[in-house]
């Protein structure tokens, strides 16, 4: 039989060895990176969280009690809440409008790459620069949003200091910030989709907003389920933009802290390392189930072509 | 083939281990690396660096400022780490923690050693705030105080005399009342809340009250004192002489005084070259308004070691040069602000002649001590939260002032048992 081979272990020629030790020397570098600088550190928080340490003394061994003193304190509980409501808004936000964004962009006009490079351009920029300009655009008294709000005789809202709307208005950012890199992955699952669907299609006689639902978006979908998994992993884990809007003002963060926040803020400015650790690991135990339970329901709505 | 594969496997590891683990004291017996916050002191740092060239001519000096905000939280997580700058600047909220924790040397064995470096010739609330246990940590650098600048051009257009030391808080409300000029979006007072060291810090004393008691086992913010102090500024701020703390946040008013939207803003003095840098001749400053009694908060700033240092001798002749007679003298004559060499006062004076300087010196007269216990930035963080949080209509200030003291005291309770 042809597949005998498979079944048995491979025996590997002498060239065949030589050539996978050259492949490993080659992504030595990379390997040794993420473990000196991903696996490494994230072991050792991992360690560190049972532990009560300042960053200078010896850390002391206390078992589980940070993690229960997480759970005990309410601002840690607030920090899940508007992490939570942050991603749940915001994700899905940035892909719809992505989607519609890409749909638009998708078509043969002049000057499409002007647009194309217009929406992505808030991807290049560094969040630390996005949060400056929107922190002065946002600014009550002084902000160009709430003059042009001023001009219209329309009220003109504390964006960042009314707690009501305070986290709305960080992810209106964050979604603007994040959308031209959807549209990017969109757009090429879009060119993926095959004419000869539509070509059917319009033979049969559908109409363009059929063509959308029943051809578009269901051949997009591994695209989209792409976006959404890097999409939560990534805002669940935000804390630049958020620091960089109101991160000096301790009063101003309540309505705001998010997760990562918590790591910062205990770790870097309490100097309390253990108990910055035990909410690094609870987030990625997070993270981890939130990837793991849109991996078991992609079934249920991700179609892949052919 | 297989050997020569296996070695260059084998530095590749090593090099990126060394790489990952290595760390940067020792890097290069030849520099010592500086590490401070506030850049508009340049001049003075640079003149100084150049003087300890001239006498150690093979070492390089790297200087290195990172903004305030973020400051800390750098220096001692590369110090935690093993690093760090080998000297760099301290002030009062931290220097406890840094003492105690081995982070920063004790400079006592140096200056029994060192003929050039006398204790007697800084001002007495510098030299107090960086000793512990009698022992010196930080060498003093400079003083700083707050006064009341205030914009001449302001003060022309509503045809008032300037501000004097007769001003007590009455005249604050009253010609803040007629500076201010709603549609032109001026405000007469700043009545700070973002700052409590130019702002509230000095009301409370000023009131008759304190924020920390002298044994350190005692908040005093919930006090009558206390209370008076900030329910004037609220009064303030609800009549609109000064800017809500809204405003407050968003455009610090620093900012708003030097854009001439402020008349009188009180200010720590290491901020007058900048505003006259700004404001030129428009500017004045004159001693704090009085409450019940005359205060004015003082605080300073001083070099420290770092506690793992291997440089410590050129290190120490480093700190000589900036915070001794030439060091200080390179302050004065920038302008910065008060040399923590008492008799160079006065050619700190001299150094804006179109400003009154003196004023700060005289206040030395009524300083009032930064307050300052062991975990001083941990109760500053739930005073700061707690009073902010009220100006912006979360909880009345009654209320606020009340958890501070709690939280304030349990913190307290705890530094008693160590």
């Amino acid at each position: 039989m042809s597949n005998a081979s498979a079944l048995t272990k491979p025996k590997w020629s002498k060239r065949k060895r030589k050539e996978a030790l050259w492949a490993y020397l080659f992504i030595a570098p990379t390997l040794l990176g993420l473990f000196v600088f991903y696996m490494m550190p994230a072991l050792a928080s991992f360690g560190l969280s049972f532990t009560n340490w300042n960053g200078i003394t010896p850390p002391q061994f206390i078992g589980l009690d940070n993690i229960v003193r997480l759970f005990q304190s309410g601002s840690f509980i607030r920090t899940l809440i508007n992490t939570f409501v942050f991603t749940v808004v915001s994700v899905p936000m940035a892909v719809i409008l992505a989607t519609g964004i890409a749909v638009l962009l998708n078509q043969k006009i002049k000057g499409m790459v002007v647009y194309r490079t217009i929406y992505f351009l808030p991807m290049v920029t560094m969040p630390v620069a996005v949060g400056m300009v929107w922190k002065w655009l946002y600014n009550t008294d002084y902000g160009l949003l709430n003059y042009l709000l001023g001009l219209l005789h329309l009220p003109q809202p504390a964006w960042l200091f009314n707690p009501n709307i305070a986290l709305l208005s960080v992810i209106a950012v964050y979604v603007w910030m994040t959308v031209g890199n959807n549209i990017i992955l969109i757009l090429a699952g879009l060119q993926g989709i095959s004419q000869t669907y539509y070509e059917a299609a319009q033979i049969d006689g559908a109409s363009k907003f059929k063509q959308l639902i029943k051809i578009t978006i269901p051949l997009l979908t591994p695209t989209l389920f792409f976006v959404f998994i890097t999409g939560m992993i990534s805002s669940l884990q935000v804390f630049d933009l958020i620091f960089i809007m109101i991160g000096d003002s301790h009063v101003l963060l309540e309505p705001l802290r998010t997760l990562v926040y918590g790591v910062y803020e205990s770790g870097f400015e309490y100097s309390q390392m253990g108990y910055a650790s035990a909410q690094a690991f609870l987030l990625f135990l997070a993270i981890l189930t939130v990837t793991i339970a849109q991996f078991a329901f992609q079934k249920k709505w991700v179609h892949y072509d052919g | 083939m297989g050997k020569t594969l296996h070695i260059v496997l084998l530095i590749v590891i090593s090099a990126v281990i060394l790489a990952g683990c290595g760390t940067n004291t020792g890097s290069d017996d030849n520099t010592l690396e500086v590490a401070l916050w506030d850049e508009k002191i340049s001049g003075a740092v640079d003149a100084s660096i150049e003087e300890f060239n001239k006498e150690h001519p093979d070492v390089e000096v790297k200087v290195t400022y990172t903004p305030y905000a973020n400051y800390f939280t750098k220096l001692r997580t590369s110090l935690g780490g093993g690093s760090g700058p080998d000297v760099f600047w301290m002030n009062g909220p931290n220097f406890y923690e840094y003492a105690t924790f081995g982070l920063i040397k004790d400079l006592e064995p140096f200056i029994e050693k060192d003929s050039e470096f006398s204790k007697d010739v800084y001002f007495d609330s510098v030299i107090d705030l960086y000793s512990h246990e009698g022992h010196l940590y930080a060498a003093p650098y400079f003083s700083d105080i707050v006064g009341l600048f205030y914009n001449k051009r302001l003060f022309d257009e509503a045809g008032l005399d300037y501000p004097d030391e007769t001003w007590t808080w009455d005249d604050i409300k009253e010609k803040g009342e007629l500076l201010t000029n709603k549609e032109a979006g001026i405000y007469g007072y700043s009545a700070s809340v973002v700052s409590n060291q130019a702002g509230y810090y000095n009301l409370i004393p000023q009131a008759g009250g304190y924020m920390i008691n002298e044994e350190k086992t005692k908040s005093g913010f919930d006090s009558p004192e206390t209370r008076e102090a900030l329910h004037f500024v609220k009064d303030l701020i609800d009549e609109g002489i000064a800017p809500t703390v809204q405003t407050q946040i968003e455009s610090n008013p620093r900012d708003l005084f030097m854009s001439g939207l402020i008349a009188i803003h009180p200010e720590i003095s290491v901020n007058a070259e900048m505003f006259y840098s700004e404001l030129g001749d428009d500017l004045g400053v004159a001693p704090l308004p009085a409450g019940k009694e005359e205060a004015t908060i003082t605080h300073g700033i001083g070099w420290a070691m770092n506690g793992d240092t291997e440089k410590e001798e050129l290190a120490w002749e480093l700190i000589k040069h900036l915070s001794g007679e030439k060091g200080n003298q390179f302050i004065a004559e920038t302008g910065f602000s008060i040399p923590a060499q008492e008799d160079m006062s006065d050619l700190w004076v001299e150094s804006i002649p179109g400003l009154d300087l003196q004023v700060f010196i005289d206040a030395q007269e009524v300083a009032y001590p930064y307050p300052l216990s062991q975990n001083t930035i941990q109760w500053q963080d739930i005073e700061q939260a707690e009073i902010q949080g009220a100006f912006l209509g979360y909880k009345s200030i009654d209320e606020a002032l009340d958890n501070v003291a709690k939280e304030m005291n349990l913190i307290l309770d705890t530094e008693q048992i160590d």
